[in-house]
């Protein structure tokens, strides 16, 4: 019975794989080469590899240790811990977003992993039908359209009317995959398949790499060539490095891309023991979204689309459409190009599982903390939350507006929130020497000593500046966007839209029971004198009554 | 947008690309080696036992 048993990781490969698997996701293969390509190239690699060593590696180390220490205090939901290491209820309740990232970003990144699957099938059945023989602009408007018909985009409800690839049934698939491996547990669930997934992934995306690497120029376009998709994606424009947004970008790329600031870590290392090594996991998982991001996602992505449509089908494509409506113009022409198609869309979802699989465990441990209920009962009650936040999604899908909204605000905006109150409450409320020696118990490596600085002025002000670009570029924009009749975008455009106010408002009524769950777990901590407030030595340690991990 | 692609790749675009990749191949490389020449299962738990 799982129920019965103490939830831990199998072994430090395990942990590590999973890390690394919640954070691999669509953003290593879909949005970073957009964005290195739309901010300098190569040049893009300066600000980015900052942002991975000013803010990213040093985060999830902080993330790694006050997870782990709030484990040994018998707790595993990012409320709880963010209360221990930060001291006192203010920090508890901004932990608050710790899970409302998750589950919310849950409610539309499953829709947008059953595209995959769906995708992935209809590769393996023949393809969703582009006609190479047609024109460039022909092709890419039949992939457009079927995508856009596949998910919805024409109008709210039209995924229910039927006629639209199946995707319902996809998601319905997803969401059961999703449901079985949580509830299998850590170890023999969302390790054991990660466990597989990862290295099949890696395996996939070097064929499809050496696929992309070994393909002839262009017939029409012979300057369409592996060697300028590869110029496309990394010849260095150094000028963009002096535009602020160039490394706003940048760091927002990281923030996406390592699940730093997501609730997550924090939860998966709250199972380790007390002398696993936070320090060289926390790197390697790290370093392998890295390997998928730059050396997989860099060197595949772009260049395939350059090489059999040039600009035209990446400027202005953003993450999905650069995913699902230029690269399926692409396999149309590729020799064997189903087969490959049919296995970058089985690597997307693969990535994609092994991330929401990640969103759906530390909402279903800070259920079961908090009420003091079996597993079975907290996963029961986190997948009616996730079911009912994603059917929304599934029928707000006209213009993408309804889910998009979302993810503004929860899958960026709250992200980069969260990561600097854990940035704070690790640095300053724990004390960043403490912190440091606690991640040094068991560690392997040493965090080198420049670290502390980093950690205790430079990542705070990194992300408070985030935080005022945000305020100042898109808060006012996305909130007259769903509350203010009439509000325009910035080219003029009416882009005021009730759905968006709706999707706001399901974000706070979710927020909100959080909250009253939070409350009535801290009642319950209190009152079976755990330390909450992390004011006890590190080693008082506690059972939390009625809770079965 | 590099608009200079026709042009293949430059000395600096040559340069970014093979160390920003081959960086983060040395460095997952050697994490891992870490990891794995030292991988005693650190406390397999209850879920993992017969």
């Amino acid at each position: 019975m799982a129920d019965q048993q103490k939830q831990a990781w199998g072994s430090r490969l395990g942990v590590i794989l999973a890390v690394a698997g919640s954070a691999v996701g669509l953003g290593n293969f879909l949005r970073f080469p957009g964005q290195a390509a739309a901010n300098g190239g190569g040049a893009f690699m300066i600000p980015y590899f900052c942002a991975l060593l000013f803010l990213g590696i040093p985060i999830g180390w902080a993330e790694w240790a006050m997870g782990r220490y709030g484990g040994r205090k018998g707790f595993h939901s990012a409320p709880a811990i963010m209360g221990v290491v930060g001291r006192g209820s203010f920090m508890r309740y901004v932990g608050v977003i710790g899970v409302l990232i998750p589950v919310g970003v849950y409610f539309y990144y499953i829709f947008i992993e059953s595209w995959c699957l769906g995708y992935f099938w209809k590769y393996l059945t023949g393809g969703i039908g582009v006609d190479a023989a047609a024109t460039m602009n022909e092709q890419l408007q039949q992939s457009g359209s079927y995508w856009q018909g596949f998910i919805g985009m024409g109008e709210d409800g039209a995924l229910f009317a039927g006629g639209h690839g199946g995707v319902l049934v996809f998601w319905l698939i997803t969401m059961a995959l999703n449901v079985w491996f949580v509830f299998r547990g850590l170890s023999k669930g969302i390790e054991a398949f990660c466990k597989w997934a990862m290295p099949a992934m890696a395996v996939i995306a070097l064929i499809v790499l050496a696929r992309v690497l070994t393909l002839h120029p262009n017939e029409l376009h012979p300057d369409q060539n592996v060697e300028s998709g590869l110029a496309y994606m990394w010849n260095p424009k150094f000028e963009e490095l002096w535009k602020a947004k160039t490394w706003i970008n940048a760091a927002g790329q990281i923030f996406f891309s390592l699940s730093v600031g997501f609730g997550v870590i924090i939860n998966y290392a709250s199972y380790c023991k007390r002398k696993d090594d936070v320090v060289l996991s926390g790197l390697t998982a790290s370093a392998t979204n890295e390997l998928f991001e730059v050396g997989f996602g860099g060197m595949i992505t772009i260049p395939a689309a350059f090489i059999f449509m040039g600009a035209v089908g990446i400027v202005g494509k953003g993450t999905f459409g650069l995913g699902f409506n230029t690269l399926p113009v692409v396999f149309a022409q590729m020799p064997a190009g189903n087969v490959i198609g049919a296995l970058w869309f089985l690597m997307l979802f693969l990535a994609a599982i092994t991330s929401s699989l990640s969103m759906l465990q530390p909402t279903a441990a800070f259920v079961q903390e908090a009420l003091g209920c079996s597993r079975s009962k907290a996963i029961g009650g986190t997948v009616a939350l996730a079911l009912a936040g994603s059917l929304y999604c599934l029928w707000f899908t006209g213009g993408t507006i309804g889910w998009s909204t979302i993810d503004d605000w929860v899958g960026t905006f709250l992200i980069v929130v969260l990561a600097l109150f854990q940035i704070v409450a690790f640095g300053w409320c724990f004390g960043v020497g403490r912190g440091i020696d606690e991640a040094h118990e068991g560690a392997q490596l040493r965090i080198p000593g420049f670290m502390r600085f980093i950690i205790k002025f430079v990542a705070p002000a990194y992300l408070l500046v985030s935080i005022g670009w945000f305020s100042v570029h898109d808060l006012g924009g996305w909130w007259g966007k769903a509350f203010v009749p009439g509000h325009t975008d910035a080219d003029g455009k009416v882009d005021y839209s009730p759905v968006a106010g709706y999707s706001l408002i399901l974000v706070a009524v979710v927020a909100a029971l959080l909250i009253v769950i939070t409350r009535i777990g801290e009642k319950r901590w209190r009152a079976a004198g755990l330390d909450l407030d992390g004011t006890r030595p590190p080693d008082d340690v506690a059972e939390i009554p009625g809770a079965t991990r | 947008m590099n608009l200079a692609a026709a042009d293949g790749l430059t000395m600096s675009g040559w340069i970014f690309m093979l160390l920003s990749n081959a960086f983060v191949w040395i460095l997952t490389v050697w994490c891992f080696k870490r990891v794995l020449t030292s991988d005693a299962p650190i406390d397999p738990g209850p879920a993992a036992k017969p």
